[in-house]
């Protein structure tokens, strides 16, 4: 049995079964020779088959976009008329004449350097291919009908591959080409079969009828596998759906102790598609709703307006409720219109509140429109990066003057409006029983804040195994932070990764954490667990670790 | 912009033409998608329509022109309608643009 190790991966599962080599079928050109009074047989010819390709294609373009820009690229005015006139000044039969004038461009889109457009040149040659097979009246060969069930190995699949693939015997596919914009990466994820694309040499090494193994989440091919192999590899799918289909299960649980404390689980969000999968996922609501996305796919600084279009879309999504955290951004990331200043250090510079601050505009454009929002729906407001009650209180401030002027002018938005922020700087935590007496609740922002209180620098790959938030210090942290805010009458979140950690969740439950917000596809991990804990356990699980003074113990203890 | 104006009346022999300045604020710039809807509008015009995108002349009625000149998002493009309908086309274009193309 012959073992291949593949880097790039497109979507998970494994596949076990035969192998059909699909040949892509080359459609090169007939050579036939014509003289000038050819000429006008070939342009009939050329326009007729132009014709029938657009026959084929709007059947197809019906629920594809992509075949609707195959439809634009064949009734192209500008390719058009170059065939034409290629086939009248060179006197070339109209095959010739279409392959010259697409190669023109499939060249054009292959030299360039974004890898979309690159894969837009596979496009091109397919509808090239399309018009030739059609001149040389070849019928389709496609995998339309598959009689037992395979996986697929191709040098490359083409969009019409693709779509007109009969989709109920395709165990998986691998090709030797293609990158993860392509075609076939982007089908096999929405459609959940397991994709290996850029597989160098496997033409090489697969023939058609191997028996073979492919598991597309670690990227692992085996060639006629032994026995043993094939066995344990079965167990992994078994165990692979199984766990898929409880994920779908544990989405749809309601999050409550097994003795009766509800938890609120949420998604975090970039933007409003976030949001909308979230809902597939059952989120209970946003937790996180960062508003970077605002700024940063923009010309300008988003208006007020164009801010509150999109708060107002989270807010009546968001179930419970929307948590809207003020921009977050600074000079690791690059504006077009706004030049930040050359900072040693950005993660320690001029970002997040202490720009809001500054700009003062820009943050009430952004106050103003998180206000007219929440007569949408349930929003509350968070500020980043809070290092002092000057700041919290300057801020509201700003907030106080945003609401007088939205009153003014007639605006409604929710009076009573939750205002919070986040907890990720050693400076919040050690004053977080003054932060508690002012604010309406907390979310531990764990990313910043494991990095900031143990001095590691996340990125850099000498120390980045020095980052871990099982370390005493951010636990100890975390206990402070909800213990301060249990006692002032405020409820505690968790936005970052940790609280999407299957491993930390009986103690986050210990700790006393309200809220977890997590990337959306683990809360039903995390459902699962809250609902199958004892708030008791979890909180004499949380004394044993508070003790701790070392990693490796704390580690022990939660595995 | 003189230049433009050359090329087009000695080909149609009128002077007359239109144009505008607009940026391009689709995230995605001018790629399949806004590309697309970009072109169709184009295409139901009838005037002749060029795009005027750095020192190239496109031709908006042609999507594989029209991508793979690879615009960006936030460049500035002026679009020129030259014809019997040319104001109303112009407007048509410079709206769509402004509307996001479908995005």
């Amino acid at each position: 049995m012959k073992i291949i190790s593949v880097k790039k991966t497109s979507s998970d599962g494994i596949a076990i079964g035969q192998v059909m080599v699909f040949q892509i079928q080359e459609y090169i050109p007939d050579l036939y020779q014509i003289t000038k009074k050819d000429i006008d047989k070939e342009l009939t010819k050329f326009s007729d088959a132009m014709d029938k390709a657009q026959e084929e294609i709007s059947i197809l373009a019906v629920n594809s976009e992509i075949f609707e820009g195959h439809s634009m690229m064949v009734s192209d005015v500008m390719l058009r008329n170059s065939v034409i006139q290629i086939i009248r000044e060179e006197v070339v039969n109209v095959q010739i004449a279409v392959n010259k004038a697409y190669m023109e461009y499939i060249v054009i889109f292959q030299a360039m350097e974004d890898e979309y457009l690159k894969e837009r040149g596979a496009d091109i040659k397919d509808v090239r291919d399309r018009i030739i097979r059609i001149l040389q009246k070849k019928k389709e060969v496609n995998l339309s009908k598959l009689t037992q069930k395979v996986i697929i190995v191709a040098k490359d699949l083409s969009p019409s591959d693709t779509v007109t693939m009969d989709l109920k015997h395709v165990l998986g596919f691998i090709t030797e080409e293609g990158g993860t914009t392509s075609h076939v990466c982007i089908m096999a994820k929405s459609i959940g079969i397991p994709a290996l694309v850029g597989v160098g040499g496997i033409m090489n090494d697969i023939r058609n009828d191997d028996f073979i193994v492919m598991d597309a989440g670690k990227g692992t091919i085996i060639i006629n596998p032994d026995e043993a192999t094939i066995d344990e590899y079965r167990n992994l799918e078994q165990l692979y759906i199984k766990s898929l289909k409880e994920l779908e299960k544990s989405e749809t649980l309601e999050a409550i102790t097994l003795d009766g404390k509800k938890i609120k689980v949420f998604g975090n969000a970039g933007n409003i598609d976030d949001i909308d999968n979230g809902n597939k996922h059952c989120v209970d609501g946003i937790g996180l709703f960062r508003s970077e996305f605002l700024y940063m796919g923009n010309t300008n600084f988003p208006t007020e307006q164009e801010q509150f279009e999109i708060y107002k879309e989270a807010a009546e999504k968001s179930m419970l409720e929307v948590t809207i955290r003020t921009l977050d951004i600074g000079g690791d990331k690059e504006l077009p219109y706004f030049q930040f200043e050359k900072e040693e250090n950005p993660f320690l510079g001029w970002r997040a509140i202490r720009i809001s601050l500054e700009l003062i505009e820009v943050f009430k454009a952004q106050l103003k429109a998180i206000l007219r929002a929440s007569a949408f729906g349930h929003v509350r407001i968070m500020y980043p990066m809070i290092i002092s009650i000057e700041e919290l209180e300057q801020a509201n401030i700003i907030l106080g003057q945003c609401k007088e002027e939205l009153r003014e002018n007639g605006f409604e938005f929710d009076k009573t409006i939750e205002v919070g922020m986040m907890i990720e700087t050693p400076s919040s935590v050690l004053l977080v029983e003054e932060f508690a007496k002012i604010v309406d609740f907390f979310s531990i922002g764990t990313n910043d804040l494991t990095q900031y209180l143990l001095a590691v620098d996340r990125g850099n790959k000498k120390i980045s195994h020095m980052y871990n938030s099982y370390h005493p210090a951010v636990i100890r942290a975390i206990k402070k932070i909800i213990d301060a805010a249990h006692s002032n009458g405020v409820s505690v979140g968790m936005c970052g990764e940790f609280a999407g950690e299957e491993k930390a969740t009986q103690l986050l439950l210990g700790l006393g954490l309200d809220e977890f917000s997590m990337s959306v596809g683990q809360t039903g991990k995390i459902k699962k667990i809250i609902c199958n804990t004892t708030l008791i356990e979890a909180e004499k699980l949380a004394e044993k670790v508070l003790i701790c003074k070392k990693i490796a113990e704390i580690e022990r203890l939660l595995s | 912009m003189e230049f433009m104006k050359k090329i087009l009346c000695s080909k149609k022999g009128c002077v007359y033409m239109i144009s505008e300045k607009i940026i391009v604020e689709n995230k995605s710039g001018l790629h399949l998608r806004p590309a697309t809807v970009f072109v169709k509008y184009a295409n139901g015009c009838k005037s002749d329509i060029k795009v005027l995108y750095g020192d190239k002349i496109l031709e908006a009625k042609s999507i594989l022109n029209i991508m793979s000149a690879g615009i960006k998002c936030g460049t500035e493009i002026e679009i020129v309608c030259v014809g019997e309908t040319e104001e109303a086309d112009l407007l048509t274009m410079v709206n769509e643009i402004k509307n996001g193309l479908g995005e």
